[in-house]
């Protein structure tokens, strides 16, 4: 480093410089100044490594003297040998820990969520695909205005529709069926029970092997094997019979 | 207590590292130092490799804050800075040709991707190391007046204070230090 002389107050100038205590117009003057003159740029470089580096051997003084305080602590808990193994034990340990947490509830969840009833639901439940809805019978509009709906899987509108024409016919079959239907496509099986009890009950109904076959599919998602095996029995839909060996097979 | 607490958001937690604040940078040493020991001490190194390496990251990371190379968002990323410079740091030792020759291969574990961009270049990084090799050369009293004026940022007149001499005669003081080291650094000792 062959370095030209520095002033002192050529030091103090620079410093300002660098330390952005200059006026603006002092700092536009400095920084013309650096373009003409390109010793001066060598000047404030070198000034500016020199105080970094006085300032850098400062924090190192300040490190060591932290350092103390992180070696003090070490050699009060654990002596050098062991701490090379520790925290690798240490943390297998915890990522074992955290790991059988989270198959636990992993396993947890999944018995929650899906019992094998539930699972025999899900793997057969369809909505009923609903009925024709030629405007023919145009003698009860609001109920076939109800069916567009639920065939759209606007279950809720249906539903809306529906509900009010109840109380002018509460024995109606096919009424009580849809509205079973709704709610249990809603995944509402709670709600659809009633319904589909009081259709399964009509034992002249056209609907009744349907509506045993879906009261059976709403116990089994109600986690209640015994009632939907009872019911599924006297369903003639094919898959009732499979399911109704798989819940006695156990 | 609540000083050291409050460093959540960026500009105070800049503000802090650029301002030498000794609890902020107390904090950030010892609540990270355990991991790059840890990382080292697993990739053959010693407890004073660690120390050197880790302190070497240090300055590197409060260098590029202060020379606003590096932004933290929050501490939590200077945490991370730290460490990932301090284990490039320690990949190019352990990649470097004098220590291969003292391990077999067996003993080396294998290095992740460095990242080049995280430490200094390598030009002013060994200019700072000189200028901080002659520092420690110096006398007591320099050390002591350009430590409280440019890391500690005391203004003249404490120093003055301080010395127990005129504020005039400490900036003298200062300038004639600051010469001092420079005659170091032009004739270096053997």
């Amino acid at each position: 480093m062959n370095s030209p002389e520095i002033t002192e107050q050529e030091f103090e100038t620079i410093e300002r410089y660098l330390k952005n205590n200059m006026s603006a117009e002092e700092q536009e003057r400095f920084q013309q100044q650096l373009i003409e003159e390109p010793t001066l740029q060598q000047k404030v470089n070198e000034v500016r490594m020199l105080i970094d580096g006085v300032e850098a051997a400062s924090l190192k003084e300040k490190l060591n003297t932290y350092h103390e305080e992180v070696s003090a602590t070490h050699s009060k808990v654990i002596d050098p040998p062991k701490l090379i193994s520790t925290p690798e034990k240490n943390y297998t340990r915890w990522y074992a820990a955290a790991g059988i947490l989270v198959a636990l509830i992993g396993i947890f969840w999944f018995l929650n969520r899906t019992s094998p009833t539930e699972q025999l639901f899900a793997q057969h439940f369809e909505p009923d695909p609903g009925l024709p809805t030629t405007m023919s019978t145009s003698g009860n509009y609001a109920f076939f205005e109800g069916m567009v709906d639920y065939k759209q899987g606007k279950y809720d509108e249906a539903l809306s529709k529906w509900e009010p024409l109840l109380e002018a016919s509460p024995e109606n079959d096919t009424l009580q069926y849809f509205l079973g239907m709704a709610h249990l496509a809603k995944d509402e099986s709670k709600e659809a029970l009633p319904y589909l009890e009081k259709v399964a009950a009509m034992t002249s109904s056209s609907f009744l092997s349907e509506a045993n076959w879906y009261l059976g599919l709403s116990y089994l998602d109600l986690n209640q094997p015994k009632k939907a095996t009872r019911v599924l029995k006297r369903s003639d839909v094919p898959a009732s019979q499979e399911i109704v060996t798989a819940l006695t097979s156990k | 207590m609540g000083k050291v607490l409050n460093i959540r958001n960026q500009e105070t937690t800049v503000k802090a590292i650029k301002a030498n604040d000794d609890a902020v940078l107390k904090k950030i040493y010892t609540e990270n130092y355990k991991k790059t020991e840890v990382f080292i001490l697993k990739n053959s190194g010693s407890m004073q490799q660690a120390k050197d390496i880790y302190q070497e990251a240090f300055i590197a990371m409060w260098q590029n804050i202060k020379e606003g190379k590096f932004t933290p968002k929050n501490e939590t990323a200077v945490q991370g800075y730290l460490y990932q410079i301090a284990k490039n740091k320690w990949l190019d030792v352990v990649r470097s040709a004098r220590f291969k020759k003292t391990l077999t291969i067996g003993e080396m574990t294998p290095w992740e991707d460095e990242d080049d961009a995280l430490t200094n270049d390598g030009n002013t990084e060994a200019q700072l190391a000189q200028v901080m090799k002659g520092f420690e050369q110096l006398g007591a009293d320099c050390k002591e007046l350009l430590k409280s004026f440019y890391f500690e940022k005391n203004s003249l007149r404490t120093i003055a204070k301080q010395f127990e001499i005129a504020e005039a005669s400490a900036r003298n003081k200062k300038y004639r230090c600051i010469q001092q080291l420079r005659t170091l650094l032009t004739t270096p000792t053997p």
